[in-house]
């Protein structure tokens, strides 16, 4: 439990061999030292801790809550500066008008979001308002921790699409909120210089394939797509457009066991890791930057990405295009549709005020104005869709359009673990470690005995 | 009068003394490690509370687990391929430093910048310049170390040597300043004897400075060796276990085993082998150069 | 005569001059990467190689810091590193005395085991403990807290190893002319033989200020958002939405800034007690 480092400790230990050898005779020379150090380490301590303590007010925000008000805790993940200003301003409006209120956000991220969540409802202590990532939904709802919103949702089930993902059981137990789909991003003057034509984007894989080897002709100032590394998490949103597309899919009917070895999913896999041959391979961030760099031709990405490039110094000229067919005339152009859904605990200590704390966040303005500040581009709220900002966008409207046609992953409870074994086949098949086959096999059987386990 | 004696030793308030020592290290040393060898045997799940006594299941599943093995592969390669390299490269640097050469001092303190830097920090930094793209990357595809499509911690083949290569690069600085403490108590009239019997440079640094050295330099192996068996942090914010498993190491085989898919029975066992693993390395290295100390005397 | 290696001046320059070319050529590559860091952490956009004409897109901006402290608590992050480590350091430095000096005059039963106990910890790699110290923190209430980063390092082994090594140096006269003028046991140890340790006292503090500011395992198993520290903070930054690399690069200076600040401080002395053993006839 002490640092690892200790070989650095050593060092002292070296040191020491110098100061001890005759300690009598260093009587003076040490204390001279000594004394120097001393002083500069008070100084320095003092210092220092005058420093942190401005950093300290500069970063302080605290809230502290009179008796008598009650708090209704608000767990997020909106910390980007843009997004979190809406936040609190959608808070601060829904504290006007609830007096005697107060909501106190708490920021999570996605690396460790999950498990905090996880050990907050361990620990018994849940916060009011929380807000999900659409794919773990159905594992909170299995462990019986979240409220039913059934009564919620029937009541406002035409203003919101994206419900799917936040039904368990014939229950609804989640209020989507901000969803987000994946699309062809296409750089139209690499396109131009490969003799293609964006405005006729590829809608087949066999064209998408095409494109990517025009391009990757100007290799290596230009790659033709970029594919996804090995990131958690990442990596099997860009894989399932392919799999649900040529209509293969992960969980059987009954959701005993697994689909994914199925004929239709190894050709999707197979042609995966040709495309993924072809690419310029790195993780979701190097390829955002690349292609706003003007450096990749084509890409799968989010609504983020839109953001990115409006923000960007000398962006390319760019548009959108829907998933491709895998061939003509057969599949379909399903995408991968995840989103931020707000789930209420069982255990919330004010759920009444969370719930209209919740409406209040998923309101036509709000949800707007949540999509202008992060570039997003498929609020959940049709209302909010159907404002100008959107339509009139040509790239913000081909997002809609795919929302329509895209998928979330089964709600299962299981599903943090399938993702796991889905992300590891893919990983094993693109460095040929397996081949598709094997590894699609590979992954039905584990997922299969994860799903019996208990 | 005053009681003498309590200056020889005399046990008054020794407890009182002792106290934060073995407090510390009942509390949170030996309890642990008990704990630990205890969770080892069970089959802990801390999200569902589950617990059931399993016996000696996990350690022979352990050497079965492909994942297992291929992070204990690694981690060997990685402690093979760093240490010899470190230590000669810290010696050269400190040969280089003890020399009566101008801007000395700036050189001390360059090579040792570093090591002073947050581990997470060198990772991140690493990250970006190994990137396809990234400065080091380009430099490497040029010399043909480096597929030119694939950054280097996304490439099988040379993901592991590229967190080899920043861990000798962030290292290195620290233990030229251990062999630069003993080199500078190599009494200085050997080498003007050396001189007068005619030896050359080589032959002074052959004869008369590396046998002084060795009992450090056993020391720096040690202690590297150590340090090296657990490396973590540089996995897991780099490559997260690395292309299919390239990079995983024991310590991150048991974090992932422990704190992501919270099978923490089985997780506390793979602790358990490489704390052996590295108590026998530490124990052989240990008499080899304790052998050697009862030698020199 | 202070000589430090084997050439005395008047040698061949040569070999000399091609040795400190190397040493030089070496020294930009130690510290190219952090110039680098710096460089992208001022300016707008990172740039991938080779993208031609325009090295630095967006130009120069001090923007990245600024909106360090929008888009996170780092002032928090850095209070807390700064807290546990100040902590940390003064708690060991009254400890590892206490008990380096318990072990170097003291005699009690087992002597030789307690002993032993010290050094094995120093030799038993700590990651080893985590999942059942991990286990501990959270029974004991302490997860997320600042109790949690302090208290199980309060005592380092081996600023036991240190102290007690430094303190047989000395003769016990002093102890026993203390006593002989009726001092009491408290104030021969804090009047007389700390002052005497403030050099390993020193040192220690250093090291333990730079290790566990760098320190990075323990705190991210112990610690959430509340009592989060820096390098933890780095590391997870990349799950953040916002994050590009010229923010992230901006974190990380400002992280390293106090340890490098601590080395220019101290540099001198902890080179000179490294030197100190040179300069003798």
């Amino acid at each position: 439990m002490f640092d690892p480092s200790w070989q650095r400790g050593s060092f002292i230990v070296s040191l020491s061999f110098n100061l001890t050898v005759s300690p009598t005779a260093q009587y003076n020379e040490p204390h001279k030292v000594a004394e120097i150090v001393r002083e500069l380490s008070m100084r320095f301590s003092k210092f220092l801790f005058f420093v942190s303590c401005c950093f300290l007010l500069a970063g302080c925000s605290g809230q502290k809550s009179k008796p008598g008000e009650k708090t209704v805790e608000f767990w997020q993940f909106w910390t980007n500066p843009n997004a979190k200003a809406v936040i609190e301003n959608a808070v601060a409006e829904y504290e006007k008008t609830h007096r005697g209120v107060k909501v106190k956000i708490t920021d999570l991220t996605w690396n460790d979001g999950h498990q905090k969540i996880v050990s907050a409802f361990a620990a018994g202590r849940p916060p009011d308002l929380l807000e999900l990532g659409s794919d773990w939904i159905a594992e909170f709802a299995a462990e019986g921790v979240l409220m039913d919103l059934s009564a919620e949702a029937v009541k406002t089930q035409d203003r919101f699409v994206g419900w799917s993902a936040a039904i368990y059981n014939d229950k609804c137990y989640a209020l989507p909120w901000y969803l987000g789909t994946r699309v062809l991003f296409i750089n139209r003057k690499a396109a131009e210089t490969a003799g293609l034509n964006p405005e006729q984007p590829p809608i087949t894989w066999g064209q998408l394939l095409n494109w990517t080897s025009a391009m990757n002709n100007f290799r290596p100032s230009v790659y033709g797509f970029g594919a996804n590394a090995p990131e958690k998490h990442r990596l099997y949103k860009k894989f399932l457009p392919f799999l649900w597309s040529n209509g293969g899919r992960i969980l059987s009917e009954d959701g005993n066991f697994s689909d994914i070895d199925s004929d239709l999913a190894i050709t999707a896999l197979e042609y995966y890791v040709k495309l993924v041959k072809e690419s310029f391979v790195e993780k979701q961030s190097v390829l955002d930057d690349m292609f706003v760099q003007g450096r990749l031709g084509m890409v799968f990405s989010g609504d983020w990405l839109l953001k990115k490039l409006r923000a960007a110094h000398a962006p390319p000229d760019y548009s959108v295009a829907l998933v491709p067919y895998p061939a003509p005339g057969r599949g379909a152009q399903i995408s991968f549709a995840g989103g931020e859904y707000l789930a209420i605990p069982k255990k919330a200590k004010e759920p009444v005020l969370a719930l209209q704390l919740a409406r209040s966040l998923r309101n036509e303005k709000n949800s707007t104005n949540l999509c202008i500040a992060t570039g997003g581009a498929t609020p959940a709220n049709v209302a909010a869709a159907a404002n100008p900002y959107f339509s009139e966008d040509p790239n913000r409207s081909v997002f809609i359009r795919q929302l329509q046609s895209s998928r979330t992953p089964p709600p299962h409870r299981k599903w943090v673990y399938i993702e796991q074994i889905i992300e590891e086949a893919i990983e094993k098949a693109m460095y040929e470690k397996l081949t598709p086959e094997e590894a699609l096999y590979e992954a039905a059987r584990k997922i299969t005995a994860r799903l019996r386990e208990d | 009068m005053r009681k003498l004696g309590w200056a020889q030793g005399h046990s008054t308030g020794t407890f009182g003394l002792l106290l934060p020592w073995l407090f510390t290290f009942a509390l949170f040393w030996l309890y642990p490690l008990a704990h630990s060898a205890f969770l080892s045997l069970t089959d802990y799940n801390p999200l569902t509370g589950a617990f059931r006594l399993v016996g000696l299941r996990h350690y022979a599943r352990l050497f079965s687990d492909p994942d297992f093995l291929l992070a204990l592969k690694n981690t060997c390669i990685f402690v093979i391929g760093t240490v010899p390299v470190t230590t000669a490269f810290a010696l050269f640097l400190a040969l280089g430093v003890n020399r009566k050469l101008p801007l000395r001092g700036l050189f001390r303190a360059g090579y040792f910048v570093p090591t002073l830097t947050a581990t997470v920090v060198v990772a991140l930094l690493f990250v970006h310049l190994y990137a396809q793209g990234g400065y080091l990357h380009t430099l490497a595809s040029m010399l043909g170390l480096a597929e030119a499509d694939r950054g280097l911690l996304l490439s099988e083949k040379t993901a592991l040597l590229s967190v080899m290569v920043m861990d000798i690069w962030v290292s290195a600085g620290y233990y030229m300043l251990l062999f630069l403490a003993a080199l500078q108590q190599v009494p200085q009239d050997l080498y003007a004897q050396a001189e007068l019997c005619g030896a050359s440079a080589w032959q002074k640094l052959r004869f008369v400075t590396l046998p002084l050295i060795k009992q450090i330099t056993l020391y720096v192996v040690l202690i590297n060796t150590i340090k090296s068996f657990q490396i973590f942090t540089e996995i897991f914010v780099m490559t997260q276990g690395g292309p299919v498993g390239a990079t995983s190491t024991v310590v991150y085989f048991v974090y992932r085993e422990g704190f992501e898919k919270f099978r923490m029975g089985y997780a506390s066992a793979g602790a358990y082998v490489l704390f052996f693993v590295i108590l026998l390395i530490s124990i052989v290295q240990a008499r080899f150069f304790g052998f050697f100390r009862r030698a020199d005397s | 005569m202070i000589g430090n290696g084997s050439h005395t001046i008047g040698r061949a320059r040569w070999p000399d001059r091609i040795i400190w070319l190397g040493l030089f050529l070496i020294l930009l590559l130690m510290i190219a990467p952090f110039v680098w860091m710096f460089v992208v952490s001022l300016s707008r956009e990172v740039f991938w190689t080779p993208s031609g004409k325009d090295w630095l897109p967006g130009g120069w901006s001090l923007r990245n810091f600024g909106d360090l402290f929008s888009v996170l608590p780092f002032g928090r992050y850095f209070f807390n590193s700064a807290f546990v480590a100040v902590a940390v350091t003064g708690a060991n430095i009254v400890f590892c005395f206490l008990v380096g000096y318990a072990f170097a005059r003291r005699t009690f039963p087992l002597k030789r085991t307690a002993f032993f106990s010290v050094l094995a910890v120093l030799m038993v790699p700590a990651y080893v403990l985590i999942i059942p110290l991990f286990i501990l923190i959270n029974k004991l209430g302490w997860y997320d807290t600042y109790l949690a980063l302090i208290v199980p390092f309060a005592v380092n082994p081996l600023g036991i190893v240190l102290v007690r090594q430094y303190v047989s140096g000395f003769p016990r006269d002093l102890e026993y002319a203390a006593e002989v003028d009726g001092a009491g046991a408290l104030r021969i140890i804090f009047g007389i033989i700390m002052p005497i340790c403030r050099p390993v006292l020193a040192v220690l503090a250093i090291q333990v200020f730079w290790l566990n500011w760098n320190s990075f395992l323990f705190p991210f198993i112990f610690t959430d958002q509340n009592v989060r520290t820096l390098p933890v903070a780095l590391a997870m930054f990349r799950g953040y939405q916002a994050v590009d690399w010229p923010h992230l690069f901006a974190a990380a200076s400002l992280a390293t800034v106090p340890v490098i600040v601590l080395f220019l401080f101290f540099q001198r002395h902890i080179i000179s007690g490294l030197t100190a053993g040179a300069v003798k006839g």
